[in-house]
This record gives structure tokens, sequence and C-alpha cells, in this order.
């Protein structure tokens, strides 16, 4: 475990203060995710043993969720090494009609098998950190080698959930996302589509009510976005973040500037509390400044030329 | 580490459906599905702005009157509550956190249980005691005196290397508490009396290197805002302003009592708020940022670091033998 701390790598925050990211999979060309359970909060609490020497790890503190990864990268590295050998008897003249069949008939094997390779790994997450843990089998005891006092935690009901994302076809929503209770009508507006550019800027257009909805909605984009690129989950995203917000759903007036000016500097402010090397560079503007056409009204789709 | 409580329900009425879950959870403040967990529908409440979080479950296998499984999956009877039925409805809040956690987690749950016609029963105890009409006040208590516990169990375990109850946890209630007021009551503030201003974000900052020792009560997070010099400004009971601009000036973080002197009568007290609160709408924009320009004192902004509410304990160490 020590060992394996020592090589953590960075992540995102807890998933109480996760943002979308669209765009920016860390997986992307490599494995991929295919599904993933989170625990949180009180949950966690339950994996931490008051007197045991697992104190020491205070699991209070950390996030921990399970991946399940397709080992895609694998079908790539099994085709290459069979064309490899292939190559290599042909040149040699050993049986090469053989060989051939044999090594067709092993790729193809190996790609089926690597569509279906998933791998579960146990994820610690905290302050910007993960420790990605593989998982050695998807039966009780595999879970409880890693925590040897897990006995207050259900574990029938983690295994079921961990079989179910297995199982579960990517494209399908996960039961939370199919759940009816929403936190808020309109969750678009916390989570906006990020827009980067070359410069690695990133803009959100935001059509918000009234300047408390705004207010949330910058604060979460700005921290969310902060945050990725601190873990390193956010790759390009360097430059600074632009908000563009349709004026025609906020009214715009010089009181409401100066709150939202306000409301940036706070949160510049908090990325310096929280850390170094992080880009403070904010702007607001409306989509009539940003599209240009002088016409005082926000774009068609209401939500700004932010290309 | 956990306070739990077990709701129940006369017999008639029969275990909580998910239908009525939802339809009572639905729509509440901060109050999330988290339903990942396939065998039992968990709600969770997260609240961004205090960090106060717990969690009720629902289990779907709820069964029949007066059992319900314990932790190894047996069924077993709860004495004095035979007369009630399970009502697969349970809630879990963290111990080792700040006091504030009963002030905003009870009323919570007494909506729930009262909307939902339940009874309550705090099966910590060592002695089930039979469930009772749901009453804030009286779990709120409850909850302390567990978390009181608990804090003084681990502090005992403290010298073991447990760092859970350790003196750097420590804040007094009355700076958490403070916190709370105000924070509980932002976005309620925002979206009341400072409609055209920004009801700021109260952070809880320490001095970096600052340590505490056991049995050292002082206060050493700082309560701190940020205003955005010399623009419009809420002032919430804060013990430090950190001072952005005005213009290209380096960021300083001030006493709250120098921010005083400068805008002095030009600060006014916000009427109909919980939380003390003051304002100040940007006049004599000129006569202050010349006043800002004058100012020398301050620490830079790296000199602090922010603190996550719910990492703190306010139950004060016991005095040494």
């Amino acid at each position: 475990m020590t060992e394996q701390m020592v090589s953590s790598e960075p992540t995102a925050p807890p998933p109480a203060r996760r943002q979308t990211v669209p765009g920016a999979d860390p997986n992307e060309g490599a494995d991929r995710t295919v599904g993933q359970l989170r625990l949180r909060g009180p949950i966690l609490e339950r994996l931490w043993t008051d007197g045991s020497p697992r104190d020491r790890y205070d699991l209070r503190e950390w996030e921990l969720s399970f991946e399940i990864r397709r080992r895609r990268g694998l079908a790539f590295l099994s085709s290459a090494l069979i064309g490899v050998l292939l190559s290599g008897a042909y040149q040699i003249g050993v049986m090469w009609a053989w060989v051939l069949a044999v090594g067709l008939s092993s790729l193809l094997i190996a790609f089926v098998a690597s569509g279906l390779a998933r791998r579960p790994y146990l994820v610690l997450a905290r302050d910007g950190y993960r420790i990605r843990l593989p998982i050695p089998s998807l039966t009780l005891e595999g879970f409880r080698d890693l925590f040897l006092d897990l006995s207050r935690i259900r574990l029938e009901a983690l295994a079921a959930a961990v079989v179910a994302a297995v199982d579960r076809d990517p494209a399908e929503p996960s039961p939370s996302e199919s759940q009816s209770l929403r936190r808020h009508e309109d969750d678009d507006f916390y989570h906006p589509q990020p827009l980067v550019d070359d410069a690695g800027a990133v803009t959100y257009a935001l059509s918000c009510r009234d300047l408390p909805q705004l207010f949330e909605a910058i604060s979460l984009c700005y921290r969310g976005t902060v945050r990725a690129m601190r873990g390193g989950e956010a790759p390009g995203m360097t430059g600074p973040i632009r908000f563009t917000v349709n004026a025609a759903a906020t009214p715009r007036s010089d009181a409401a500037d100066a709150a939202v000016a306000a409301c940036l500097a706070e949160c510049v402010a908090w990325s310096r509390y929280s850390g170094d090397g992080v880009p403070a560079g904010v702007d607001w503007t409306t989509p009539d400044e940003v599209d240009g056409d002088g016409d005082g009204e926000a774009d068609a789709d209401g939500a700004g030329a932010t290309a | 580490m956990t306070f739990d409580l077990h709701f129940w329900r006369e017999p008639g009425l029969g275990p909580v459906t998910n239908k009525e879950a939802i339809d009572i959870f639905s729509g509440r403040p901060h109050i999330e599905s988290d339903d990942d967990d396939l065998t039992v529908g968990g709600f969770v409440y997260y609240n961004p702005d205090t960090e106060v979080y717990f969690r009720f479950e629902l289990d779907k296998a709820s069964s029949g009157a007066g059992e319900r499984p314990d932790e190894s999956g047996r069924l077993v009877v709860s004495a004095g509550t035979t007369d009630l039925a399970d009502s697969g409805l349970s809630f879990r809040m963290n111990l080792c956190r700040p006091s504030y956690f009963a002030d905003e987690a009870f009323p919570v749950v007494v909506e729930i249980a009262t909307g939902l016609g339940l009874r309550v029963e705090d099966v910590s105890t060592s002695t089930r005691s039979a469930a009772i009409a749901p009453d804030a006040g009286e779990l709120a208590r409850a909850w302390r005196e567990r978390n009181d516990a608990t804090i003084a169990i681990l502090r005992k375990k403290g010298e073991a290397g447990s760092d859970a109850a350790g003196p750097m946890r420590f804040e007094p209630r009355a700076t958490l508490d403070a916190f709370w007021r105000y924070m509980s009551q932002r976005r309620a503030i925002q979206r009341g009396v400072a409609g055209e201003l920004y009801a700021p974000t109260v952070f809880l900052l320490r001095e970096k290197g600052r340590e505490r020792s056991v049995g050292d009560v002082a206060p050493i997070a700082r309560r701190t805002v940020v205003w955005n010099a010399p623009g419009p400004l809420l002032l919430p009971e804060v013990d430090l302003v950190h001072i952005v601009g005005p213009g290209d000036a380096e960021d300083r973080i001030v006493p709250r009592a120098i921010v005083e002197e400068l805008l002095g009568d030009r600060l006014e007290a916000v009427a109909d708020t919980a939380a003390p609160l003051r304002r100040y709408d940007g006049r004599d924009r000129a006569s202050i940022e010349e006043k800002l320009a004058a100012l020398a004192l301050g620490n830079a902004a790296d000199a602090y670091y922010e603190c996550e509410p719910d990492s703190f304990i306010d139950t004060p160490a016991a005095p040494a033998a």
C-alpha cells in the first residue's frame, strides 16, 4: 500500500464538487473507464475503523471509488507482437503457412479477449492525488485483502454494484443518472459545456435566470476547471477562464457588473489559498460583446458566440 | 464513527415505499439521490456552503413489523418497538464534526420523519429505548453527547498516533457557529437583501506554520471574506478581509478593523438578517481608493491556507489531571 501511495497520480476534486469537463477525457487513447461506483462521506466513514492499525490511512478524508477499465491497449500490443513473430517466422522460412494460420487465430482471439477484459480498480483520492489499486478479483476476498477490516460496510452491495458496472453498457445511463430526483431542474446551468481554444483558454457559455444563479454557476465552473487543471485531468486547459453570459437572461447593470466582479475576485482569491500554479485570468462579458454584432442582443442560441 | 437513527411506523402504514421517499426528498435543498449502492436507496444531503452532509438510506428489502437486519444480515427485534413496523428508512451522520452539524441536520430529519409519519429510534444507545416522536432538540442533544464522547475516546488514543481528534482539529465553537450562521443563510441573503450585491463566501483560513498545542483553545482559524476593492462590499461577521486591488495592486489580507476604519460610516447595517451583516455600496470611490493606496498593512494571501469547515471539532479537551 505504501509503495502504491508513493506512485500516486493527480486527479480531480471530491465528487461533491467535481465538474464535468467534456472533451477532456483523461482516458482518451488509453484504457477506458466503462463503469464507476462512487462512495462518499458517511459510507467512507464506515470504512474507517476506530482503533485498528488502519487508522493511519484516515479513510474519512479520502474519496473512494471503483473503476472498471477496459484493456483496450492489450489488443494493439497483442497484434503488434504477433505481427513481429509472423514476420520473423516468414523470414526464416519455418513452416510459414502454419505460423500464419496460428498467428491469425491468435490475433482474432486477442481482439475478442481484449474487448472483454475489464480490470477493476479501487481508487483512493485526496488533495489532488489519486491512488489506483488493482483489485485482483471481483470476489469479497479480494476486497478484504485490501482492507482487513471491511466488516462494517455492506460488501455484498459493493460487489453487486461493481459487477453491475462491469455488465452495464457504457452507453446506458447509470442508476443515479436515470434517477428522477435531481438537485436542480435546470442542471445544465451547473454543468455548462466549456469550450477550449487552441491557446488553452476555457470559455463557459452561461444562461442564468438571475444573479444568484450566475454567481453559483461561475463559482462552480471556475473551481471545477481549476481543480481539473491542477489534477491534470484537463490537458490543454492552461489559459484564462472566460465566462460569456446571456445578457438577455441575466439583466446587466452597473450593480450587476460590480457584483460579478466581486464573485470573480473571490474565485481567484480562493485559488491562491488553495495552491500555486493556477491561472488567475478571468474575464466576464456578454454575448453581444463576444459576437460583436452590436445589436445588444444575445445570439439565437442564447449562449453567445464563443468560438 | 457515525450516529445512526432508525425510523419506525404505525403497523398499518407499512414500510416507506420508493415513491414516498422520492416524493418527500425531491426538491429539498441540497439533497440528491445516491442510488449507486444497488441494494439500498440512498439520499445524501450535502451543503457545499457549510460542508454539512448526512445520509438517509431506504432499505428496499425491508421486512415486516418489528424486525430489521443487523449489520451481519440477521433479523433482530428491537425491544420497546414491537408495536411499530420497520419503515426501512435510516439516517446516518458522521461524528467528530463541528456542533453546528446538529443544528443543520436535525430540523431536516424532523421534517422528513414528520412528513412520513415516522417515529425515531437512536440505535446507537446500548439499551434500545422506545422510538420517540421526532424532536430536533432532543436528537441534537443525543448527537452532541455522542460526538463529545467519541472525541474524548479518540483523544485518549491520540498517543497511539491517531490525529482524528488532534489539537489542530480544534477551533472554538463560537468561531464555527458564527461561520455557520452566515454561511447557512448566504443563499437566502443573496436572493433577498443583497439582490444587487455579491454575498461573499466566508473562508476559514489558517496562517501557514501556525501550530496549536494540546489545551490551547484560542481561535486560530480566521473567518475571511474577499473584497474586490474599492467596489461594493457585503461584510458578515469575519476576522479578516482579503483585499483584491484596486487595479494591479498586490492582494493583501488585513484585520476586519482596518476595513471598518477605512470605510467608516459608509458601512451600514443590513436589517432583517439572522447573521450580523453590513454593506458598503461603493460610494466615495475615489476617496476609498486613495486610502487603500496609502494602506501599508496586510499579509500576502499565500501566507494562509484554506481549511474545510467539516475538518474541525469544537469540543474542548478536558483539563489535564
